[in-house]
């Protein structure tokens, strides 16, 4: 086995002998960078990016706004199974409440029972400005099967949360010790494989709300 | 490798399928429209596409370095790093890794390398169940065929078709509506992804600094098949690494933007090692590092620079050759312009003669190119390089150029020109005899007629006088 690994890398040192590819070539300006925004840009921006590529987008000033817009959101789960992380429990102490009294029936986001729900409720780590994209992470239990599994996926957006570039996304996590799973998700599941008709849905959530709270 | 009669026929048989022009043009100018769209809200995109081939060029000039850094780092993670000679090598390796633990059920997630070394006919022959997740790679999957287009490997198919195969497949009642039919395959692979034993994927990109695979996708089933199985295994040519998160930054978004015109993809899968937490995330996590051909290429100065080729497909959808006779036309699994180039790099300028033959040179590929590789160019190297062979040969060619370094030979040539032009042409230019060939190229063009007596003649004689 060692002795593929010494062959291709000597077949790539004598190879490279010699010349390279950036030889002669006049190297790229660096990337300019982009004036700093505030929170209501970026927001502004997250919300034109997600509604184009089929997000739902909900706006909650207020706690009180929050907790209505997940009122409505969760009334169609009455008597359905909904999953729901630790960490947008935590964010979100309402939420078991508004659960329970909508009759929703909560379950573990375990891929064994997120693979029943009819819905993945979870915050995430971040949310990108650029694309219009939730960053989950394998660092909150449960947020990569909760927001994969279920046909809906609700996501719960700290305004604070909303960074603009992929380039400080990328960097954020990695200040945190690089999770071992992050996903960029960006509108619902989506494929175009027969005969380009655009269906959402296909192995991944096909609506997907992000509500961004704001307070 | 098809002789330039079948070549024809192939292409020929292209142009006559009328569902096939239809489906190029829909597929292809769809794609067009929406990069065009999105590059055009970027004012620096010319500067973006230097800084992506900076960044690929960087890891290519010191591949060494990175390919071990990006070992290491895997290492270091808990992951396993297996160098591939070839596509025999991952076979072996990855029929042995399951036989070791008795697994047998294998979901996969698109993947041009493994395309590109059979990887599927392998294992299936070696006793494992092998189901390709993508939409448009399973329904290629149960016809048996190869991938039409690097993005859209389906395009090719009607929606008839692909009703009848599901209905004939998974026993559904025949319908030829895609909603319906994409949520029965949802159904049918929701099963066989939780019972997966072991996920297969390529590489977008693999970062050296952190040992970070990344792989974009629009449908979930890369995140299906990276989450749910105990055993990840990722395919990756020897050229994808990138030296860090900062370089990442760049050609991850050059990618979505060239192949459809996306920010972002639907999930962009940042996978970084093993590790597995109440069923999400893989218990192993093996990085496949494979060479086939591309060493070969990178020892070819002129051609080393199709390994920055990030699979975008932009040059596909670019090409008026490639829209026209489709991806099955092509000698390769890659098709398009930088199918021709790898062709031609990985198996020699005879294996890409007769498509390189048929460019346009219209160059329309090499201004799309997210990484500025050169494809005209290095498409125009390749015709040379096989002439050059031929000519090598070629009694025929060693005669006239023979002739042609002669004074009294080119003189001779040149009057020989003249005098045949005036049978062969009428007094518009027009060919009207000679042989087939001959006026095949001259049909619809007004052909110059050469003097009587060559030019430098009279020039001599006019100085003696």
């Amino acid at each position: 086995m060692s002795s593929a690994r010494e062959k291709i890398l000597g077949r790539i040192r004598d190879a490279l002998t010699g010349t390279g590819l950036a030889e002669g070539t006049e190297p790229a300006p660096p990337e300019r960078k982009t004036a700093e925004k505030d929170r209501a840009e970026l927001l502004n921006e997250f919300e034109t990016r997600w509604t184009a590529i089929g997000g739902q987008y909900h706006y909650a000033g207020s706690n009180e706004a929050l907790s209505g817009i997940l009122r409505i959101l969760l009334s169609p789960f009455s008597g359905k199974k909904v999953c729901l992380t630790d960490d947008v429990r935590r964010i979100v102490p309402e939420l078991p409440g508004i659960v329970s009294e909508l009759n929703v029936i909560e379950c573990s986001t375990h891929p064994d029972s997120a693979e029943s729900a009819a819905a993945g409720i979870t915050s995430v780590r971040m949310a990108l400005a650029y694309s219009g994209t939730l960053v989950v992470t394998s660092r909150n239990q449960g947020e990569l099967s909760g927001s994969l599994l279920p046909p809906v996926h609700i996501a719960i957006i700290p305004s604070d949360r909303i960074v603009d570039t992929v380039g400080e996304a990328l960097n954020n996590l990695h200040a945190e010790g690089q999770p071992r799973g992050a996903v960029f998700i960006t509108g619902p599941s989506r494929t175009a494989d027969i005969e380009l008709n655009l269906v959402m849905g296909v192995h991944g959530p096909g609506t997907v709300h992000a509500v961004v709270a704001d307070f | 490798m098809a002789t330039r009669s079948e070549f024809d026929k192939i292409v020929r048989g292209a142009l006559n399928n009328t569902f096939l022009q239809t489906a190029l043009n829909r597929a292809t100018g769809s794609f067009k429209g929406m990069r065009t769209q999105a590059v055009a809200q970027f004012e620096d995109f010319e500067d973006m596409r230097r800084r992506a081939r900076d960044a690929k060029n960087k890891v290519l000039d010191n591949l060494e370095y990175y390919l071990t850094r990006l070992e290491e780092s895997v290492t270091n993670l808990g992951g396993k790093v297996h160098w591939a000679e070839d596509g025999r090598s991952v076979i072996d390796y990855v029929t042995n890794l399951a036989g070791e633990k008795g697994l047998k059920r294998v979901v996969k997630g698109k993947s041009m390398t493994s395309e590109e070394i059979d990887l599927n006919p392998g294992l299936e022959d070696a006793g494992l169940d092998v189901l390709e997740t993508d939409l448009g790679e399973y329904i290629i999957q149960l016809v048996g065929e190869r991938p039409s287009h690097i993005v859209g490997p389906a395009i090719h198919k009607t929606k008839e078709e692909i009703a009848c195969l599901l209905e004939e497949r998974l026993g559904m009642p025949y319908t030829d509506e895609p909603r319906v039919m994409t949520q029965a395959v949802r159904e049918e692979l929701r099963t066989r992804f939780l019972q997966a034993d072991m996920g297969i994927t390529g590489a977008n990109f693999a970062v050296a600094e952190t040992g970070t695979i990344v792989l974009l996708e629009n449908e979930g089933n890369i995140r299906m098949s990276t989450t749910l199985p105990k055993i990840h295994v990722a395919v990756m040519g020897i050229e994808k690494v990138v030296a860090d998160l900062n370089d990442l930054s760049i050609l991850l978004r050059m990618l979505p933007l060239s192949a459809v015109g996306q920010r972002l993809p639907s999930y962009v899968n940042i996978l970084t090692g093993p590790g597995r937490v109440q069923g999400e995330g893989p218990e192993e996590f093996h990085l496949v590092i494979l060479d086939n051909f591309r060493t070969k290429v990178l020892n070819d100065p002129v051609m080393r620079q199709v390994l920055r080729c990030l699979r975008c497909g932009a040059c596909l959808n670019f090409c008026p050759v490639y829209r026209r006779i489709g991806g099955h036309s092509y000698p390769w699994v890659y098709s398009g312009p930088i199918g021709v180039v790898l062709t031609g790099a990985a198996q020699g300028p005879e294996a890409a003669e007769n498509i390189a033959g048929a460019s346009t040179l219209c160059k329309a590929c090499g201004s799309v190119c997210p990484v500025m590789i050169d494809l005209p160019g290095l498409i125009m190297e390749l015709r040379e390089r096989r002439a050059r062979e031929k000519t090598a040969f070629s009694l025929t060619a060693k005669t006239i150029g023979r002739l042609m370094a002669a004074p009294f030979g080119f003189d001779m040539i040149q009057s020989c020109m003249g005098a045949g032009s005036r049978i062969v042409l009428d007094s518009h230019g027009k060919m009207k005899h000679g042989p087939d060939t001959l006026r095949a190229l001259g049909e619809g063009r007004v052909l110059p007629r050469p003097a009587l007596e060559p030019f430098h003649r009279s020039m001599f004689r006019g100085d003696e006088e």
